[in-house]
C-alpha cells in the first residue's frame, strides 16, 4: 500500500535537489524562531514565524485571506509556487502551516520529511543568511472551512456515529492528569479529560525514530484499529491544534481518508467551556 | 575533555517529545541557575539539539569547553558568562 497523495510529502534529499529551484520556495515554519531559523536554516529558506504570521494579533484566530495574501506576497510566492514547509518541534508548525495554506486553497504545499531535525541529523548544510525574495501580489481563494472544525461542530458531532474523534495529546493529557505543562500556563484548561468517545492516538506514533512518517500499511493499521476508520468523518484534535495538524496530514494526505478535520480549538477551547461533557477515565 | 568545573548537567534527549518548552528555552533556564564560570554540561542523542546548543554559545559569546560524541550521545560543555 502507498501513500494516498504521495505526491505532497518531500524528503530531505529531494529538498537539497531543488533549494535553487525558482518555482520552488522552501519555508521554515518555527515556533520559536530564535530557537531555530535565526540560529541556522536551510539555504535559500524564507521564515514563518508561526505566532506571529500564521496566528491573528488580536482574535484567536488563524490569519485572515488578507493576511495569507500579504505573507505570500512577502515570500514572493505566487499560486503557481511550490512552497516546502518544515520546521522546528518536529515539524508540527511546519504541519498546521501546511493546513492554513490549504484553507486558503494554495495548490501545491508539500511537507519535508523529518522536518529540521532529519535534515540537521543527516549533516546537511545549514546557513544564518536570510535570503530576499521579490514580493508578490498574491490573490487566494476563499477559505475552505471544510478543513477546519468549531465548537458547535464538535459538540453536534457527538451525537453522529459517522463521526470519529481522534485526541492526539500525551496519555497523561488524554487521562486529565494534566492539561498543559506548567511552562504553558496560558494554555492550560479549567477540566482535564477528553471528549466522549475520542480515541486516544498520540501524534507521535505515526513517525519513526528519525521523525519521518511510518508506511502506508503501518499508519492504516494504527488508526484502523483504533476506530479511525475511512467511511468516518474524522475530528482531529490536541491543545491548541499544531499536533493534530500533524495528524490531519497523515489521514488527509498520507492514508486519503476523504473527511478530516482539524478543531485547533483544541482542548484549550473545549476544556475551557462551560457544559459541555467530558469523558475522564 | 575535562569535567573538574561542571556544576549542571542537562540532558535535552527528551525534550520536544510533548508541546512544552524547546530545548533552547530549557538551555537557557539552566543556564540562568549558573554562576559565572560555571559549566553546564548538555547531553543529546538528537543532533538537532546539538545544533542548538553550539549556534547559541557561539552567538552570545559562551565558550564551549568541550564537545564530544560518543554513539549517538554528544556531550558539550559549555561556561557561564559573567553576563550571563
Amino acid at each position: 500500500m502507498d501513500y494516498a497523495h504521495p505526491e505532497v510529502l518531500v524528503s530531505t534529499q529531494w529538498v537539497a535537489d531543488h533549494q535553487d529551484d525558482p518555482g520552488v520556495r522552501i519555508l521554515e515554519v518555527d515556533y520559536e524562531p530564535e530557537s531555530a531559523y535565526e540560529l541556522g536554516h536551510i539555504r535559500g529558506a524564507g521564515l514563518v514565524d508561526w505566532k506571529k504570521d500564521i496566528n491573528d494579533q488580536l482574535r484567536r484566530d488563524i490569519l485572515s485571506k488578507a493576511q495569507f495574501e500579504e505573507l505570500m506576497g512577502r515570500m514572493g510566492v505566487t499560486p503557481d509556487t511550490t512552497l516546502v514547509l518544515y520546521g522546528d518541534m518536529r515539524n508540527w508548525f511546519a504541519a498546521f502551516g501546511h493546513w492554513t495554506f490549504k484553507i486558503y486553497r494554495h495548490a501545491d504545499v508539500r511537507l519535508m520529511d523529518g522536518g529540521r531535525r532529519k535534515w540537521i541529523e543527516e549533516g546537511r548544510e545549514m546557513v544564518e543568511d536570510v535570503p530576499s525574495f521579490s514580493p508578490t501580489t498574491y490573490t487566494a481563494g476563499g477559505a475552505d472551512l471544510g478543513l477546519r472544525a468549531f465548537l458547535p461542530q464538535v459538540l453536534s458531532a457527538l451525537e453522529r456515529s459517522d463521526v470519529a474523534f481522534v485526541d492526539v495529546r500525551s496519555p497523561a493529557e488524554f487521562t486529565g492528569e494534566i492539561t498543559a505543562p506548567p511552562e504553558y500556563a496560558n494554555e492550560a484548561a479549567q477540566r482535564g479529560g477528553h471528549i466522549p468517545g475520542a480515541a486516544s492516538i498520540p501524534w507521535a506514533s505515526a513517525i519513526k525514530d528519525d521523525d519521518t512518517f511510518k508506511s502506508a500499511d503501518e499508519l492504516a493499521a494504527l488508526y484502523g484499529d483504533k476506530g479511525i476508520t475511512p467511511d468516518k468523518s474524522v475530528i482531529a484534535y490536541c491543545r491548541i491544534g499544531e499536533r493534530s495538524s500533524h495528524t490531519w496530514f497523515v489521514l488527509k494526505y498520507l492514508l486519503g481518508y476523504p473527511v478530516v478535520v482539524n478543531y485547533d480549538g483544541s482542548w484549550t477551547e473545549f476544556g475551557n467551556t462551560v457544559g459541555v461533557p467530558i469523558e475522564k477515565p | 575533555m575535562a569535567d573538574s568545573k561542571v556544576a549542571r548537567t542537562l540532558d535535552l534527549t527528551s525534550s520536544e517529545e510533548e508541546c512544552g518548552d524547546t530545548a533552547l528555552a530549557l538551555l537557557r533556564r539552566t543556564m540562568k541557575e549558573l554562576a559565572p564560570g560555571e559549566v553546564l554540561e548538555v547531553q543529546s542523542t538528537v543532533a538537532e539539539h546539538a545544533f542548538v546548543v553550539r549556534a547559541w554559545a557561539r552567538k552570545t559569546g559562551r565558550p564551549i569547553l568541550g564537545d564530544r560524541t560518543e554513539g549517538k550521545m554528544t556531550t558539550i560543555l559549555v561556561e557561564q558568562t559573567p553576563d550571563g
